[in-house]
């Protein structure tokens, strides 16, 4: 396979709290990943585990601490000025709640077509027209929508407008942040159903964020898992979510509804997080880990499982072949 | 339903208005009668008490308030404001001759501030918390706190006496030109189109100062509310997605960002608007400007009140109907609002 469409080396970006100096930064640290060309994966973690940074620092939305993001081998995170504006077509982003992602005082049209002109990528208002209806049908948008302002659709429609404004550019690549948990569940899966489908017909990679198991299940063949700022787990979704190998990615399956009993024997994690508990050199999941032992102490590498099934704990070493990657060694360090 | 909702909405806020008008009248009516100055004694300080009584009859100054005041409000309802003592002349006569002059005034001493204000302010948003934004704070802080009287008496002492920038201070155009014929009554524009671009120059020249004064008042209001909504604006996730989409300043700072502050900043500037015509008083007595500020002024230190209660109403009817545009304008801004309205 040629060069990957999104290579995310080593990225950090932290947030220290204002108010309180000396407690551990939050963010991303250290994350490395890569999708594939017309690949869709997933982000998983809980609420501040740093994927919706991991995410606006690929859209450079936010400027790394550190690290590079490579956009079909272009450095998209050392581009500045105006090479970066034209090369932001190149990613494009959905964000969670379409009620505040759309201009309200702009029609669907006038809004979407923006994108279509900014760029060249229409020469004329017939051709805007043209295009405009197309991209409706395929995120599955009524027409008459067009001549609509945001406050007058539905939620699942507005998020179907954000995602056709994000399309309009031809993007290699869309993080999705959350762009179906603002919305009810019957909408979630008609939407989900659309960006499946849209996948399909435009094979434009996807980086999917979210919080929900059965979400990513659905729409992703390899997923990530995070937790405070680093990937604990990663590989196919079945891998993953069938052989978790991380008590944290087993823990966020147990807590997961399902109605099938599950195959997985389920943990809990202890407690809420405390940022004051964590260390920085140790396993970020040892004070919560019911499993944690006298190695965490010691952060541990990615530990390769076969299939790019790689997991970050001790106990994956048990388990697996015992192969320990020397790339996953060199991130993890 | 007979009449479309908007303009059912435009006729409800009118009658509204009409009303607080009223209100208005009866206070400044009132205000004047309350008033212990007495318009016979300081018109005719030396006249006996038997002369003053015949001249407050003949004024209908011995009748009771409610009475004076209808008689006022039905020749108000005709056009008749009245007669000041002060110029002779009727009232409505006098203001058609000053009116022109602080609209003229006011007109680019609010064009001036929202020139200036609106870019500082978008400006300051943007380089939120670096050092341009704190200088710009501290420009706005001493704009808004040097007074008008003291910044003109200052601005003419060293433009005018000192440095002789500025032409003499002496109202809207010096004498040396003659006034072209009146077709808008803003002597700038007549100049121009009358073709005597010497006096449009020379008008203009006039107006500087004095219009730069006024103006400055407007600046801070309009620079920090403009500030404080694009801030507010600037974190929308549209403007975050205009930028990831690489969006050019134009879409993103003032296609999307601007457009969704606008609604606080033309409410400030329809406020801002009746202060400009209050504070044209004392500006235009500094500047000897011939305008309606200063009209009132006079009429006020003389006891006045036929000038006095019509200056009131004019500047009450122009916050009124401010009110109203700006209300009106939201519509235009946002098609939310218009919805809103034509529910």
């Amino acid at each position: 396979m040629n060069a990957p469409v999104l290579a995310v080396r080593n990225l950090t970006k932290l947030f220290a709290d204002a108010a309180r100096p000396d407690a551990m930064p939050v963010g991303v640290r250290g994350v490395s990943l890569e999708v594939a060309r017309g690949e869709v994966v997933g982000l998983i973690g809980e609420s501040g585990c740093g994927k919706t940074t991991l995410g606006r620092c690929i859209a450079r939305l936010l400027d790394p601490d550190s690290g590079e993001v490579l956009v079909r081998d272009v450095p998209f995170s050392a581009l500045k000025g105006h090479s970066l504006r034209n090369f932001r077509k190149n990613v494009q982003v959905v964000f969670q709640k379409p009620e505040t992602c759309l201009n309200p005082r702009m029609t669907v049209a006038v809004f979407v077509r923006e994108a279509l002109r900014n760029f060249g990528i229409v020469a004329n208002n017939a051709e805007a027209r043209k295009r405009l209806v197309e991209l409706a049908s395929l995120v599955g948008l009524r027409e008459a929508a067009l001549e609509q302002y945001p406050h007058q659709l539905s939620g699942g429609e507005r998020q179907r407008v954000a995602i056709m404004r994000a399309l309009a550019c031809e993007p290699e690549l869309i993080v999705l942040d959350e762009p179906t948990s603002a919305l009810d569940v019957s909408v979630q899966a008609q939407v989900l159903r659309t960006l499946k489908d849209l996948q399909t017909v435009v094979g434009t990679s996807f980086l999917f964020i979210s919080h929900d198991v059965a979400v990513i299940r659905y729409m992703c063949a390899r997923v990530l898992v995070m937790y405070l700022g680093v990937v604990v787990e990663e590989g196919p979704v079945e891998a993953v979510f069938g052989r978790p190998a991380h008590p944290y990615t087993r823990a966020l399956l147990a807590a997961a509804p399902r109605i099938k009993p599950r195959a997985v024997d389920p943990i809990a994690l202890r407690g809420e997080l405390m940022l004051g508990d964590v260390r920085l050199d140790e396993c970020p999941v040892r004070v919560r880990c019911p499993l944690a032992h006298a190695r965490c102490v010691e952060a541990p590498p990615e530990f390769d499982l076969g299939d790019g099934h790689r997991s970050a704990c001790w106990l994956s070493a048990d388990t697996a072949s015992r192969s320990v990657s020397p790339t996953a060694m060199k991130a993890a360090s | 339903m007979p009449f479309p909702p908007l303009l059912r909405y435009v006729l409800r806020r009118l009658a509204i208005s009409c009303l607080v008008l009223l209100g208005i009248s009866l206070i400044a009516f009132s205000m004047a009668y309350l008033l212990p100055s007495d318009p016979v004694t300081s018109r005719y300080p030396d006249i006996t008490n038997e002369q003053r009584a015949e001249i407050r009859r003949q004024m209908g100054l011995d009748q009771p308030l409610p009475v004076q005041y209808a008689r006022y409000m039905a020749s108000v309802f005709q056009g008749d404001f009245g007669k000041s003592l002060g110029t002779g002349n009727s009232v409505a006569e006098d203001i058609r001759q000053r009116l022109p002059a602080t609209l003229e005034l006011a007109t680019y001493g609010i064009v001036f501030g929202l020139v200036f204000g609106i870019p500082l302010g978008i400006v300051s948003a943007l380089r939120r918390g670096r050092m341009t934004d704190h200088l710009l704070r501290v420009f706005n802080l001493g704009a808004q706190s040097i007074p008008a009287f003291w910044l003109g008496v200052v601005l003419i002492f060293f433009l005018y006496f000192q440095w002789r920038i500025a032409p003499s201070p002496i109202g809207r155009l010096s004498p040396m030109f003659s006034t072209p014929p009146a077709v808008t009554g803003f002597l700038t524009v007549d100049g121009l189109i009358a073709g005597k671009f010497d006096v449009a120059w020379a008008a203009l020249r006039q107006l500087m100062l004095p219009a730069f004064v006024l103006g400055l008042g407007v600046v801070s209001p309009v620079a920090r509310i403009t500030r404080s909504a694009m801030i507010e604006s600037l974190q929308e996730d549209y403007v975050t997605f205009g930028q990831a989409l690489g969006l050019g300043f134009r879409y993103v700072i003032l296609g999307d960002a601007f457009r969704g502050a606008l609604v606080p900043i033309v409410t400030t500037v329809g406020f801002i608007i009746g202060n400009v015509f209050a504070g044209a008083a004392i500006v235009e007595t500094v500047f000897a400007w011939p305008g309606l500020g200063r009209y009132a002024v006079t009429a006020i230190t003389t006891s006045d009140m036929a000038p006095v209660c019509t200056c009131i109403l004019l500047i009450a009817s122009t916050v009124a109907i401010t009110n109203l545009l700006v209300d009106l304008s939201y519509a235009l801004i946002d098609p939310r609002i218009r919805h809103e309205y034509a529910r």
